[in-house]
């Protein structure tokens, strides 16, 4: 969607066009629900705070006001849901979710990123796809929300840094840091 | 300084390409329509009871300015008198000399009904009540004193 597409759909939801908020989700929802999968490593976690997500979203699109990125606010927010569900389930003392049956359960409900036509291509990425999620999971909450607010948000590391609100040399050592690790950890299992 | 940022930011973008092998996870259908569904009912609701933040200091405007119109007519009510009399001992004598003539007005008037003096029965009302008018008066600065 186009930036004049985006701002026609927001000034609609803003005057709670159901139409638009409709479109609104369906547009971001597969990004959002990404990142808060990758996050929470729970489908249903990551439902629930899309959900939230999208309802804080509609109560406040009033205020908000189209000056800097939808995307980064959007994000912003569902980021947020995470971190403060991951502190709520570390005060509880819950554990938290295995990577792995995470990702196997997201490999029924996912697609790969192999070719079509070539069933041996997609069987090598789909296994390299499924140990960098598992690489992925290993890092620590800080790293893993930087790379992947960047992967499926496609704000720039800029944006990025000010979404988090640490210096953009801070949000870049960072994912250098989770990009290395990442590296790292799939060379050792080659 | 700012070189060595934007160097590293590339360099970041760069290996940001890793991550496209990372496994698409889609909600479900069911899962966006519930969602979608559920942000038109909250719209629907907001639009239903106005602007919440709106609503509230709506309301507290209104208790406030309750509040204070209470307060501020109890206060008023509880003030007291505010007398202006340029000169109170003079303005006594005056009512003291009117109350003095109005009694001796009433008791000739009296005398006159009563006491078998000169009774001129037509005019007896209107002198009674310019006399009784004339004593509202005199209680009416009374009053103000």
């Amino acid at each position: 969607m186009d930036e004049a597409g985006l701002d026609e759909l927001l000034r609609r939801a803003r005057a709670r066009d159901p139409e638009a908020l409709t479109r609104l989700v369906e547009f971001y929802s597969a990004r959002v629900f990404g990142l808060l999968y990758r996050l929470t490593r729970t489908r249903d976690a990551a439902e629930d705070l899309l959900q939230e997500t999208f309802l804080r979203v509609v109560r406040a699109l009033g205020q908000y006001e189209h000056v800097g990125k939808f995307e980064a606010w959007l994000f912003r927010i569902a980021a947020n849901l995470a971190r403060d569900r991951a502190r709520a389930q570390r005060r509880r003392g819950a554990a938290v979710p295995a990577g792995d049956r995470d990702v196997d359960e997201a490999r029924g409900a996912g697609q790969h990123a192999g070719r079509p036509g070539d069933p041996e291509q997609g069987l090598v990425d789909r296994e390299q796809g499924e140990r960098l999620a598992r690489a992925v999971a290993r890092l620590s909450d800080a790293e893993r929300e930087i790379i992947l607010l960047r992967h499926y948000s496609e704000l720039s590391f800029r944006e990025i840094a000010d979404v988090l609100g640490v210096p953009l040399g801070t949000a870049l050592a960072r994912a250098h840091r989770a990009l290395a690790r990442l590296r790292q950890e799939l060379a050792d299992r080659d | 300084m700012k070189d060595g940022v934007s160097d590293l930011e590339r360099i970041v973008e760069q290996e940001m390409q890793l991550l496209r092998a990372l496994p698409a996870v889609t909600p479900s259908r069911a899962c966006v329509d519930r969602v979608a569904a559920a942000v038109v009912r909250e719209a629907a609701r907001a639009t239903g009871r106005g602007p919440r933040p709106l609503a509230r200091a709506r309301l507290a405007i209104s208790v406030a300015a309750a509040v204070f119109l209470a307060v501020g007519l109890t206060a008023v009510s509880r003030w007291p008198r505010v007398v202006t009399c340029a000169d109170p001992e003079a303005t006594l004598q005056d009512w003291a000399a009117a109350w003095d003539e109005s009694s001796g007005r009433l008791a000739r008037v009296l005398d006159r009904r009563w006491a078998g003096g000169e009774y001129e029965p037509t005019n007896e009302g209107a002198e009674l009540e310019e006399l009784f008018d004339d004593l509202q008066q005199s209680f009416d600065r009374l009053d103000a004193l």
